[in-house]
C-alpha cells in the first residue's frame, strides 16, 4: 500500500501538483485504502494532527526571519552591508566575486532563506557585476552559489523545520552548517578566481592606498554600525542568552523597520505593508507544506515507511557508512526534482528513524541535509535559486551551467563529502559552545 | 468566474518555477477578488505586526520586570495561524505555490501538455475540495464542542480562548485555495477544449 | 482471529521510560488475558501526537486507548489532577489515587461526559524544581528564590510557583531546553525527576525536591472502543489497569529515588526534604486555590478544599 502512495505522491509532484496538494494526494490515497487490512484511517485525525504540530511558537521564527530579510532588501540595510564588505576585499583580482560571497554570508546571518538573501545581494551587486565586465554567465552562477550561504549561517529556516520535526535543539542544528558554511565560503572565492584566471575582460578595480581605504572604511562604517547591529543582535541574542531564537526573529523586524524608515529613508509605510504581505505570502506557502508533510507523515509512521525503507537499504548493505552514503544520494536526487524546503520536510521525517536506528548523531544529521538541502537548490531540473540568479543577473541558463558545474564539482561535492564522513566538521561548534556530545 | 481574462500564455510555468519569496505583483481586477486579496493582506499584515510586538513585549517583560505575559503564547500561536493560512489563500491566487513542474518545463508546447497541465489542475483541485471538507469537520469539532451540542468548547488553558479561531483559519484557508485552484482548473479545461488563441 | 480487535495504545513518554515499559507490559496481558481477542499496539513517544490530540482522539474513537497527561482543553475543572500543594509525601498518594477516592471519582466523571472512559493513573512520582543556580532558601516561601524559573502554561502551577517565591514565566515546551542552555530562564518547576532528568539533564545543575506537586498519566479508552468490547473482555482489561495503578504507586517512589541518583550521578546536587519541612510550602501553595475558583468553580473547589486540603 505504500508503494502506491509514494507513486502517487511522484506522479503527482511530476506532473506539476503543488507540493502540498501532492502530499495531501497521497495522503489521501492511504485514508482511503492504507492500514493493515486496506480499510483506510479516520480521516477525522488528520487536519487536527497537522495544527497540533503547527502549533508552534518556535515554527514563527520562520515567518518573523523572512519578514526581516524582506525588510533588510527594501531598506537598504542589505545595501550598507555590502558596502562596507566592499572596502576590505573590493580592490582584489576577482573581488567583486568575493565581496558578493561573503555579503551573502552576513546577509545570511540574518535571513532564513537562500532566495531572500539571493534578491537582497543579487539586485546590488549584479549592475556592479556587469560594470566590471564580469562574463554575465559566472556572475550568476556565483550569485547562486553563494546566497545558499543564507541556508548554512544561522539562522536557516530549513534547520529550524528539521529541528521542529525531530524535536531536536535548534541552536545546535543551527551551529552544525556554520563550520561548512566558512568552508564554502573559501572554497567559491578560490573557485571564483580559479575560473577567472585567463580572462581579459574583467576590470579589476585600482588598488586602493591605505590612506584611502582609512577614509573609506571610516565613512562606510559608519553607515554601516545600524546594519552590522542586526546580524549582533540576533545571532548575539540568541547566543548570549538573552532570547529565544523566535524572540530574536521578532527583534529582527522590530529593529530593522525603524532603521530602514528613519536611517536609510528606504522604506515608506506602504512599503513596509508590501513587504510584510510579500513575505506572509512567503510564509504561508511554506507553512501548508508543512501543514501537509505533517499529516502525511504521521500516515507514512503508520504504515512504518521508515522501517520498509530500511530494509531496503539493509538489503544492498549492513555498514552504516554504506547506507548513509546511499541516503545521501537519495538526498541529492530529491534536492534535484525539489527545492530546500521541500526536500528537508519529506526526507526528514522518513530519514531520522533510520539515521538513529543506524546510530548517527542527530545533529550530524542535521548538517548532512542543511548542506543537501543547499545543493538541491542549484542543481537542475528543479533549480529555484539558480533560476532566479539568472533572472536577476539577466544570464541565459547555458551560460550558467558550465560555471556552475565547477562551483558543484569543487565546492560543494568536497564539502558534502568531508561533512558526511567527518562528523566533527559539523559537531566541532555545538560541542564547544553548547556541549553537544561528538 | 474571475480571472478568466487571464489568457493561457500568462503562463503558470514561469510563475510556479520561480522560488519562494519572489512575487510577481499581481493586484486583482474583479471585485471580488479584490475584496478577497485585499482583505486577506491586511489580515497578514496585521498578523506579521502583532506576532512581532507581542513576541517582543514577552521578551522586554521578562527582562525588565522579571515577569511574564501570562499565556502570551496562546495568543501568538492563534495569530500565527491567521498569518499562515491566508496567506497560503493568497498564494493559491498568485500561483506561488511550490511545485516541481517538470512538465511546464520540459514538455513541449502542444495538445500533450495541455492535458497535462488539465490533469495537474484536476488533480490539485480534487484533493483540496476533499480536504476542504475535512477542514469542515475539524473546525465544526472546535465550534460545536467534541458532543457536537456547544458546550465543552476546546480552548487555550490560560486565556480559554476558543481554539475555533484558530480552526477557522485553516478552514478559509483552504476554502479560499479551492477556490483559485479552480480558477486555474477552469482556465486549462477551456484550453484544452477550445485550443489556444493567438499561438 | 477473525473477529480480532486491534487498538491503539497512545502514550507520550519516551521509549525507554517507565510509563511505556508498563505500557507495554499491559499490551502484552491485555493479548494473552482475551486469549487474542484483542490486540494492542503501543504508539510511545506522541508518535500519535501530544496528549491534548490523543484525548480529542479518543473522543471521536480513531485512537482507542492512552496513557497520557489529561488536558483541560475542553473542560477548566480537570486541571484539578495538577493543583499544586495537596500530598507531599509517597504514603499520601496511595490514598489520593485510589480506585475507589474522591480523586478518581471526579476524573471520570469529568471524562465520562466528553465519552472518554477512566482506567486508571500512572503515578510517575513527586514533582520539583530544577535550576542552574542555587535558590536563596527553598523551603521559606516568604523569601524570593532570585531565580527566574519557566512554568507550565497553566494557573495551577504559575500560582503556586510565585506564592512558593519564584518569579515564574511562560516559555513554550519547545524552546524550554534551549532557554535553560543559553540563560533565557534560570530553571523550571513542573517537571517530574525522570522527565526533567531525560530532557534537561544536561542542562540543569540544581535539584529541589519539593514535591508540591503530582506526575500523573492517566489510562483511558475511547467510549466507542469500550462499548464495543465485550463485558467479559471489559473485565479483564479494567482489572489488568487497577492493578497497574496501584503497581505504579507503589514503584514511584523508587522510580524518584533512581532518577535522583541519576541526577547526583550526572553531577547535579539533587535536594531532598521530609515531610515536616515542606509543610511551609505546602501552605504557600494552598494558599493560591481561592484564586482557581474562577476557572475551576468555586463548587469544585470547596469540595476539593474538603476532600484533600490540609486537615
Ligand atoms: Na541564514
Ligand atoms: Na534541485
Amino acid at each position: 500500500m505504500i508503494y502506491v502512495a509514494l507513486i502517487i505522491l511522484v506522479l503527482c509532484l511530476i506532473v506539476g501538483v503543488p507540493v502540498p496538494i501532492s502530499f495531501m494526494a497521497s495522503g489521501a490515497w492511504l485514508v482511503f485504502f492504507g492500514g493493515i487490512d486496506g480499510n483506510g484511517y479516520a480521516a477525522s485525525q488528520l487536519l487536527p494532527y497537522g495544527y497540533k504540530q503547527m502549533d508552534s511558537v518556535p515554527l514563527i521564527a520562520i515567518a518573523l526571519f523572512i519578514a526581516a530579510g524582506g525588510i533588510m532588501e527594501r531598506g537598504k540595510i542589505g545595501q550598507k552591508l555590502i558596502d562596507f564588505v566592499d572596502v576590505f576585499v573590493g580592490d582584489l583580482k576577482g573581488g567583486l566575486g568575493i565581496v558578493a560571497t561573503i555579503s551573502c554570508a552576513i546577509v545570511g546571518s540574518i535571513c532564513g532563506a537562500a532566495c531572500a538573501t539571493l534578491s537582497c545581494v543579487g539586485t546590488i551587486t549584479f549592475p556592479r557585476f556587469k560594470a566590471e565586465g564580469y562574463p554575465r554567465g559566472l556572475a550568476a552562477a556565483l550569485l547562486a552559489n553563494a546566497s545558499l550561504l543564507g541556508l548554512l549561517i544561522p539562522p536557516n529556516a530549513t534547520l529550524i523545520i528539521f529541528a521542529w520535526i525531530t524535536g531536536q535543539p535548534v541552536l545546535a542544528c543551527f551551529l552544525a552548517t556554520v563550520v561548512p558554511g566558512f568552508m564554502v565560503i573559501v572554497l567559491l572565492c578560490l573557485t571564483n578566481r580559479w575560473l577567472l584566471r585567463d580572462n581579459t575582460t574583467v576590470i579589476v578595480a585600482e588598488k586602493r592606498t591605505t590612506p584611502e581605504r582609512i577614509a573609506l572604511l571610516k565613512t562606510r562604517t559608519k553607515e554601516a554600525i545600524p546594519s552590522l547591529m542586526l546580524p549582533f543582535i540576533v545571532l548575539g541574542g540568541i547566543y548570549g542568552g538573552f532570547m529565544t531564537t523566535t524572540e530574536a526573529s521578532a527583534m529582527a523586524v522590530l529593529y530593522a523597520i525603524p532603521i530602514g524608515m528613519f536611517v536609510y529613508k528606504a522604506l515608506t509605510l506602504k512599503g513596509t505593508y508590501q513587504v510584510l504581505v510579500e513575505s506572509a505570502i512567503t510564509t504561508g506557502v511554506i507553512m501548508v507544506m508543512l501543514y501537509s508533510v505533517a499529516m502525511l507523515s504521521r500516515l507514512y509512521l503508520l504504515e512504518d515507511l521508515p522501517g520498509v525503507l530500511l530494509g531496503l537499504f539493509q538489503s544492498v548493505s549492513d555498514d552504516p557508512m554504506v547506507i548513509m552514503f546511499m541516503i545521501n544520494i537519495f538526498l541529492v536526487i530529491m534536492g534535484m526534482l525539489m527545492d530546500d524546503i521541500s526536500v528537508v520536510v519529506l526526507a526528514t521525517p522518513i530519514l531520522m528513524p533510520i539515521v538513529l536506528h543506524l546510530g548517527f548523531n542527530p545533529i550530524h544529521f542535521a548538517a548532512i541535509i542543511g548542506v543537501n538541502t543547499g545543493l538541491g537548490c542549484i542543481t537542475p531540473p528543479a533549480a529555484p535559486v539558480l533560476y532566479l540568479s539568472g533572472r536577476l543577473g539577466s544570464a541565459p541558463i547555458n551560460e550558467m551551467m558550465k560555471p556552475c558545474m565547477w562551483f558543484i564539482l569543487l565546492c560543494w561535492i568536497p564539502v558534502l563529502a568531508l561533512v558526511v564522513f567527518f562528523p566533527k566538521i559539523s559537531l566541532l561548534l555545538p560541542h564547544m559552545i553548547l556541549g553537544t556530545p561528538w | 468566474m474571475p480571472g478568466t481574462k487571464e489568457e493561457r500564455h500568462s503562463p503558470t510555468c514561469t510563475n510556479n518555477s520561480l522560488p519562494l519569496g519572489i512575487l510577481t505583483a499581481d493586484t486583482p481586477k474583479n471585485f471580488f477578488d479584490k475584496i478577497v486579496i485585499n482583505g486577506f493582506s491586511v489580515i497578514c499584515f496585521s498578523a506579521t505586526l502583532s506576532l512581532t510586538l507581542i513576541i517582543c513585549a514577552a521578551a522586554f517583560f521578562r527582562y525588565i520586570l522579571n515577569g511574564d505575559l501570562n499565556g502570551y503564547e496562546e495568543w501568538v500561536k492563534i495569530f500565527a495561524f491567521w498569518l499562515y493560512f491566508p496567506a497560503a489563500a493568497i498564494g493559491a491566487y498568485n500561483r506561488t505555490h511550490v511545485s516541481a513542474d517538470l512538465v511546464q518545463a520540459y514538455v513541449p508546447d502542444g495538445r500533450c501538455k495541455d492535458f497535462l497541465v488539465f490533469l495537474k489542475d484536476l488533480i490539485t483541485v480534487g484533493v483540496c475540495l476533499l480536504f476542504t471538507y475535512y477542514g469542515y469537520d475539524f473546525f465544526m469539532f472546535g465550534f460545536m464542542g467534541p458532543l457536537g451540542t456547544g458546550i465543552a468548547l476546546p480552548t487555550t488553558n490560560v486565556w480559554r480562548i476558543s481554539l475555533w479561531t484558530g480552526y477557522l483559519a485553516v478552514f478559509s484557508g483552504l476554502i479560499f485555495m479551492t477556490y483559485y485552484f479552480s480558477r486555474d482548473l477552469f482556465i486549462s479545461t477551456r484550453t484544452l477544449l477550445l485550443g489556444r488563441k493567438n499561438r | 482471529a477473525a473477529s480480532q480487535m486491534v487498538l491503539k495504545f497512545a502514550g507520550q513518554s519516551a521509549a525507554d521510560h517507565p510509563a511505556t515499559k508498563l505500557m507495554n507490559k499491559i499490551a502484552k496481558e491485555i493479548g494473552e488475558k482475551t486469549e487474542g481477542r484483542i490486540k494492542v499496539k503501543v504508539y510511545p513517544a506522541s508518535q500519535l501526537g501530544d496528549y491534548s490530540l490523543v484525548y480529542e482522539e479518543q473522543i471521536r474513537g480513531t485512537i482507542d486507548m492512552s496513557c497520557i497527561s489529561v488536558p483541560s482543553q475542553f473542560d477548566a475543572r480537570m486541571e484539578l489532577i495538577y493543583i499544586n500543594g495537596f500530598a507531599s509525601d509517597y504514603e499520601e498518594l496511595k490514598t489520593v489515587f485510589a480506585e475507589d477516592g474522591w480523586m478518581f471519582k471526579k476524573m471520570d466523571e469529568f471524562n465520562e461526559r466528553l465519552g472518554v472512559k477512566l482506567l486508571g493513573f500512572f503515578v510517575e512520582g513527586m514533582i520539583g524544581t530544577g535550576t542552574t543556580k542555587p535558590v536563596n532558601e527553598p523551603l521559606n516561601p516568604n523569601v524570593n528564590k532570585g531565580v527566574l524559573i519557566r512554568v507550565p502554561g497553566m494557573d495551577v502551577y504559575k500560582l503556586a510557583a510565585e506564592a512558593m517565591g519564584y518569579n515564574s514565566v511562560g516559555i513554550p515546551y519547545a524552546d524550554v531546553y534551549q532557554a535553560i542552555q543559553t540563560g533565557v530562564v534560570d530553571g523550571v518547576n513542573g517537571y517530574p525527576v525522570a522527565s526533567a532528568y531525560t530532557t534537561l539533564g544536561d542542562v540543569l545543575k540544581y535539584w529541589y525536591m519539593t514535591n508540591y506537586s503530582v506526575e500523573v498519566l492517566n489510562f483511558m479508552i475511547s467510549e466507542q472502543t469500550w462499548k464495543k468490547i465485550s463485558t467479559e473482555d471489559q473485565k479483564i482489561i479494567q482489572s489488568i489497569l487497577s492493578r497497574a495503578t496501584i503497581d505504579s504507586i507503589n514503584k514511584a517512589k523508587d522510580l524518584d529515588t533512581e532518577q535522583m541518583e541519576l541526577m547526583r550521578k550526572k553531577g547535579i546536587k539533587v535536594m531532598t526534604y521530609t515531610k515536616e519541612q515542606l509543610v511551609p510550602i505546602m501552605k504557600a501553595a494552598a494558599s493560591t486555590w481561592p484564586k482557581l475558583e474562577k476557572n475551576m468553580t468555586k463548587e469544585l473547589i470547596d469540595e476539593f478544599r474538603k476532600e484533600l486540603g490540609p486537615k
